[in-house]
C-alpha cells in the first residue's frame, strides 16, 4: 500500500509540477490582464514544437535548444500582446475571442507546417531512478527539477527584483499602481511574455517525454484551466498548491478508476467551486 | 419598412432557391446552415443578457442523444421525441438555472465550458446509453404524419422552419414589455432589482428557452445525419457557434444568421486545402474581434446611419 | 400598534470591525424617520442592511410584523419598501418620462410569468408617471434624457422612479447630497407633499439641519452604535450627540 501510495506521489508530483508551469502562466496573464488565455495550450506547443525542430532536426543539444524555445515562445507572446491584446485590452468578452481565434491561428499554423503526424524530440536522459520502493524515469525526474529551476527563477524576479514587484503592483490595483508612475502597457507585455514563456517551458519539457503534435496543447490547456479555477484566477499561491494538488490526486484517481473518471470528477469539482466560491481555494473576491 | 421588406426577401429566397438549385449538396449544406444559426440564435439570446454560455453545443448533443434513445430505444415517433428533445434540455437548464446563473462575466463563461466538457465526457464513457466514442449508428430518419423525410430538401424546409421560428422567439424575447426588463437588467441590474426585478428569474428563463432550441436543433442533426458521435458536441462546435455570433454581430438575432450564412460553407469551399480552412477561420475571427467588434449586422446597420446622415 | 419598520440588535461585522452593532429602533406608521451621525458612523451599512443589499451578522429586521432579514434586494422592493441611491441612479438613455414608466413596468414585471400584463400596465403608467413628475417638478423635463438632466435634477428622478412602484415605505440615501440650499429646500418641500400622499420615509442624511426641520424623530449613530434617539428637541441637546459631532457642533444648533 505504501509502495503504491509513494509511487502515485511520485508520479503525481512530476505532472503536477508541469501544471504549475501552465497554470501559473494562466493566472499570471489573468491576474495582470484580466485575459482568459484561450491561446495557452498553443503556447505549449509551439514550446514543444521549437524544442523538436532545434534539437530534433537541427541536433542541437537538448539544454540550448530548451533554453532557446522558450525565449522563442517568450518573444511570440510579447509580440501578441503588443499587436493584438493591447487593442482589446479592457473588454473581457473581445480578449476571451481574440484568444480563442489566437488558439485557431496557432493550432492551423502547426497543422500546415508540421502535418498532423505525432513527432518525438530526442530524450535528453534515459534510464531510471529508485526512490525507495518507488520508480521513477530518469527523464521526469530531469522535467521535475528543470520545472523547480524555473519556479525558483520565477519567484526570484516577482519577489526580489523591481519589475517584479511593478509587476505584482499593477495585479493588486492598476489604476493605483498607475499613480506611482508604472506604465500598465510594459507590465502587460512583460506578463503576457513571461506566462507564454513558462507554457513554452511547460512544452519544451514534455516534447522528449510524450508525442508532439498540433493538437497537444488541448490537454494541457485544460489542466491549467481546472487548477487556475480551483487556486483561484489571479492567485500565484494557488496555482502552485492547485498544481501540485491535481497532479497527485489524478494519479491516485487515474490509478484507481480510469482517466476520464477522473477529469469527470475534475470538471465536477470545477462546477462547484465557480458556484461556492468563485475566487478558488486562495483567491481574494475581488 | 425596408427592413421588413429585406426579411421578407429574404426568406423568399431562402424558402425558394431549393426549388431552382435542384442540387443534392448544396441543399445538404443549406440543411448545416439552418441547423447551426438555430444553435447560434440560441447562443445569441444569452449573449444578450450579457451571459456567454460555451455549454450550448453540449445542450445540442443532449437533445440529439434524447430524441435518438426516445425513437430507438423507447420506439416513440419522431413527432413526440422532437419537441421532447427540446423540452428536457429546457428543464435541465431551467434546474441548473438558478444555482448558475448567480454567476457573472468570465466565471460563467468558465462555469458553461467545464459543464460542456463534462456532458462530452460523459457522452464518451457512458458507453451503454450513448455508444461511447463510436457513438450511435443507424438513427431513424425523421418522420411528419406518417411521411418519412428522405431527401436533404425535405430536412432542408424543417430546418429553415426551425431556424425561422428560433429567430422569431430571439427578436420577440427582447421586444416591448419583456424587452424593456431585460435591456433595463444589462443597463443596470442593480438598480433594476431596487425596483424590484427578481433577475435570477428572468435570466433562467432565457437560459431554458436558449436550450429548448439547442435541443431542437440536435435532434434534427440527429435523425438528418443518421449518426452520432460525442466529437460533434465538443468544444470546437461551440467556437463555431461564437464565431458566427462575434463575426455575424451579437446586438441583433440578423447577426448570427449572417454568420452561419457565411461560416457554415465554409470549410466546403475550402475543401481542397483543408488546413487552410481553420487559418481562414481563425483570421475571419481575428479581423472581427479587432476591426468589426459590432459583426456584419453591426457594420450593416453603421453603414445604414452613415449613410443617413448628412 | 405594530411598528413599521423596526429593528432590533441588527449587527453587521466585516472581519474584526464592526461596522453597525446592536441597532435597535422602530418607526411607526405616518412617520418621517432620520438616520443621521458623523462619516462612518454606518449609517450606510445600517441602510444596506434593511434594503437586504448586505446579510446582518446578527440581529432581525421587520416590516409590519414580518421578518425581513435575509431577504434579497429585490424581494424588499416587493415587500414595499424601495431604496434610492447615493449616486445618480438613473437609466442614462431614457427619457425622464420612460425612466417613470420603466420603473413601474419593472415593478409589475418583476417575474417572467407576469408579462401578460405587461401591455395594459404600460398603456396606463403614462399617467400616473406624469402625475409623478408633476409631484417632483420635474415635468418640464419629460421629454428630455435622463443624462441631460442636472445632477440635483437626477436625485429627484430616483425618488420619482421609487414613487412609480407605489411603495410603503420610502428610503432615501442622502438624498441632499449635492444639492445646493435652493434645491434642499423644495426636497423639504417635497417631504411634506409626499408625506400628504401616505408614503412615509426613512432618511439617512449628512445635512443635519433638513433632518432636524423635516423629520418626526432622529436616530443617531456613532461608531456602529446608537446612541441617541428621539424628537430633534432632545437630539439637539443631548450631549452624547453634540460630543460625537464635536467641530460640527454649528450645524445642529
Amino acid at each position: 500500500m505504501l509502495a503504491l501510495t509513494l509511487q502515485i506521489v511520485l508520479n503525481g508530483l512530476t505532472t503536477g509540477l508541469v501544471y504549475v508551469l501552465m497554470a501559473l502562466g494562466f493566472t499570471l496573464i489573468f491576474g495582470i490582464m484580466r485575459v482568459v488565455n484561450f491561446a495557452h495550450g498553443e503556447l505549449y506547443m509551439v514550446g514543444a514544437f521549437a524544442v523538436t525542430v532545434l534539437s530534433g532536426k537541427l541536433s542541437w543539444p537538448y539544454v540550448p535548444a530548451a533554453v532557446c524555445s522558450v525565449i522563442l515562445v517568450g518573444v511570440l507572446g510579447s509580440l501578441l500582446e503588443r499587436f493584438l491584446f493591447r487593442r482589446v485590452i479592457g473588454n473581457e468578452f473581445n480578449c476571451m475571442i481574440l484568444a480563442l481565434a489566437v488558439s485557431i491561428c496557432l493550432q492551423s499554423l502547426g497543422l500546415i507546417i508540421f502535418g498532423p503526424d505525432e513527432i518525438g524530440a530526442p530524450r535528453p536522459v534515459t534510464g531510471v531512478f529508485h526512490f525507495g520502493s518507488g520508480v521513477i524515469p530518469a527523464d521526469r525526474v530531469f522535467v521535475g527539477v528543470m520545472a523547480i529551476l524555473l519556479l525558483v527563477a520565477f519567484y526570484f524576479f516577482l519577489n526580489k527584483t523591481h519589475f517584479g514587484l511593478m509587476m505584482r503592483a499593477v495585479a493588486q490595483d492598476p489604476e493605483v499602481a498607475a499613480l506611482h508612475g508604472i506604465r500598465p502597457k510594459r507590465v502587460h507585455t512583460a506578463a503576457f511574455a513571461i506566462g507564454s514563456l513558462l507554457a513554452g517551458a511547460a512544452g519544451a519539457l514534455m516534447a522528449p517525454i510524450y508525442t508532439v503534435f498540433p493538437y497537444m496543447g488541448e490537454l494541457p490547456m485544460m489542466k491549467a484551466f481546472i487548477v487556475v479555477v480551483l487556486g483561484g484566477l489571479g492567485s500565484l499561491s494557488g496555482a502552485v498548491v492547485g498544481g501540485l494538488l491535481l497532479g497527485i490526486v489524478e494519479s491516485g484517481f487515474a490509478t484507481m478508476l480510469g482517466s476520464t473518471a477522473a477529469a469527470l470528477v475534475a470538471f465536477a469539482v470545477v462546477v462547484a467551486t465557480i458556484t461556492i466560491r468563485p475566487e478558488g481555494l486562495m483567491g481574494r473576491r475581488s | 419598412m425596408l427592413r421588413k421588406a429585406l426579411l421578407v426577401l429574404f426568406a423568399a429566397l431562402a424558402f425558394g432557391w431549393p426549388l431552382v438549385i435542384e442540387n443534392r449538396y448544396v441543399t445538404h449544406i443549406g440543411v448545416l446552415i439552418d441547423i447551426s444559426a438555430t444553435v447560434s440564435l440560441s447562443l445569441n439570446m444569452m449573449l444578450r443578457i450579457g451571459q456567454l454560455s460555451a455549454a450550448q453545443a453540449a445542450f445540442m448533443g443532449l437533445g440529439a442523444y434524447t430524441s435518438t434513445l426516445l425513437v430507438m430505444r423507447l420506439g416513440l415517433p419522431f413527432l413526440i421525441a422532437f419537441p421532447a428533445a427540446g423540452l428536457l434540455v429546457a428543464a435541465i437548464a431551467a434546474v441548473m438555472g438558478p444555482i448558475f446563473l448567480r454567476v457573472k462575466g468570465v466565471y460563467f463563461v468558465l462555469l458553461t465550458f467545464a459543464l460542456g466538457e463534462g456532458i462530452g465526457l460523459v457522452f464518451q464513457e457512458w458507453v451503454s446509453l450513448f455508444g461511447g466514442n463510436n457513438g450511435i449508428h443507424g438513427i431513424p430518419k425523421a418522420s411528419l404524419f406518417g411521411m418519412t423525410m428522405l431527401t436533404p430538401r425535405s430536412y432542408y424546409y424543417f430546418a429553415l422552419a426551425l431556424a425561422g421560428v428560433t429567430y422569431l422567439v430571439a427578436v420577440g424575447v427582447f421586444r416591448s414589455a419583456r424587452g424593456a426588463v431585460l435591456d433595463s437588467l444589462n443597463e443596470n441590474e442593480e438598480l433594476s432589482q431596487s425596483l424590484g426585478v427578481n433577475a435570477l428569474s428572468y435570466r433562467v428563463c432565457v437560459f431554458a428557452i436558449s436550450g429548448f432550441f439547442a435541443g431542437l436543433a440536435g435532434s434534427v442533426y440527429a435523425h438528418y445525419t443518421g449518426f452520432l458521435s460525442p466529437e460533434a458536441f465538443a468544444f470546437s462546435t461551440m467556437v463555431d457557434m461564437l464565431a458566427i455570433n462575434v463575426i455575424g454581430g451579437i446586438s441583433s438575432p440578423l447577426g448570427p444568421l449572417l454568420g452561419a450564412i457565411l461560416l457554415v460553407p465554409l470549410p466546403e469551399l475550402l475543401r481542397d486545402v483543408k488546413q487552410y480552412q481553420m487559418l481562414t477561420y481563425g483570421l475571419l475571427l481575428m479581423a472581427a474581434v479587432l476591426f468589426l467588434p459590432s459583426g456584419i449586422a453591426g457594420g450593416l446597420r453603421s453603414l445604414r446611419q452613415w449613410q443617413r446622415s448628412p | 400598534m405594530t411598528a413599521l419598520l423596526e429593528t432590533s440588535g441588527l449587527t453587521k461585522r466585516f472581519g474584526g470591525l464592526k461596522a453597525v452593532d446592536d441597532v435597535s429602533f422602530s418607526m411607526a406608521e405616518g412617520e418621517l424617520f432620520g438616520i443621521i451621525g458623523p462619516n462612518g458612523a454606518g449609517k450606510t451599512t445600517l441602510f444596506n442592511l434593511v434594503t437586504g443589499t448586505l446579510r446582518p451578522t446578527f440581529g432581525e429586521v421587520r416590516f409590519r410584523g414580518n421578518a425581513l432579514t435575509g431577504l434579497k434586494a429585490d424581494a424588499v422592493a416587493r415587500k414595499g419598501i424601495v431604496r434610492t441611491f447615493q449616486a445618480t441612479t438613473v437609466f442614462r438613455e431614457a427619457t425622464v418620462l420612460d425612466n417613470v414608466r420603466r420603473a413601474h413596468l419593472l415593478r409589475t414585471l418583476h417575474q417572467p410569468g407576469r408579462l401578460l400584463a405587461s401591455l395594459i400596465e404600460w398603456k396606463a403608467s403614462e399617467a400616473e408617471a406624469r402625475e409623478i413628475l408633476d409631484l417632483l417638478e420635474l415635468d418640464r423635463f419629460a421629454t428630455q434624457k435622463a443624462r441631460e438632466l442636472p445632477y440635483g435634477s437626477q436625485k429627484l428622478l430616483g425618488i420619482g422612479m421609487a414613487l412609480a412602484t407605489r411603495p410603503r415605505l420610502l428610503l432615501l440615501d442622502e438624498p441632499a447630497a449635492g444639492l445646493n440650499p435652493n434645491e434642499t429646500r423644495a426636497l423639504a418641500g417635497l417631504f411634506a407633499r409626499l408625506r400628504g400622499r401616505g408614503v412615509d420615509i426613512v432618511l439617512v442624511e449628512h445635512d443635519v439641519r433638513l433632518v432636524m426641520s423635516v423629520c418626526d424623530r432622529i436616530l443617531v449613530l456613532n461608531y456602529g452604535q446608537a446612541i441617541a434617539l428621539g424628537i430633534p428637541e432632545v437630539i439637539r441637546n443631548d450631549p452624547q450627540v453634540i460630543e460625537a459631532y464635536l467641530g460640527g457642533a454649528d450645524e445642529i444648533a
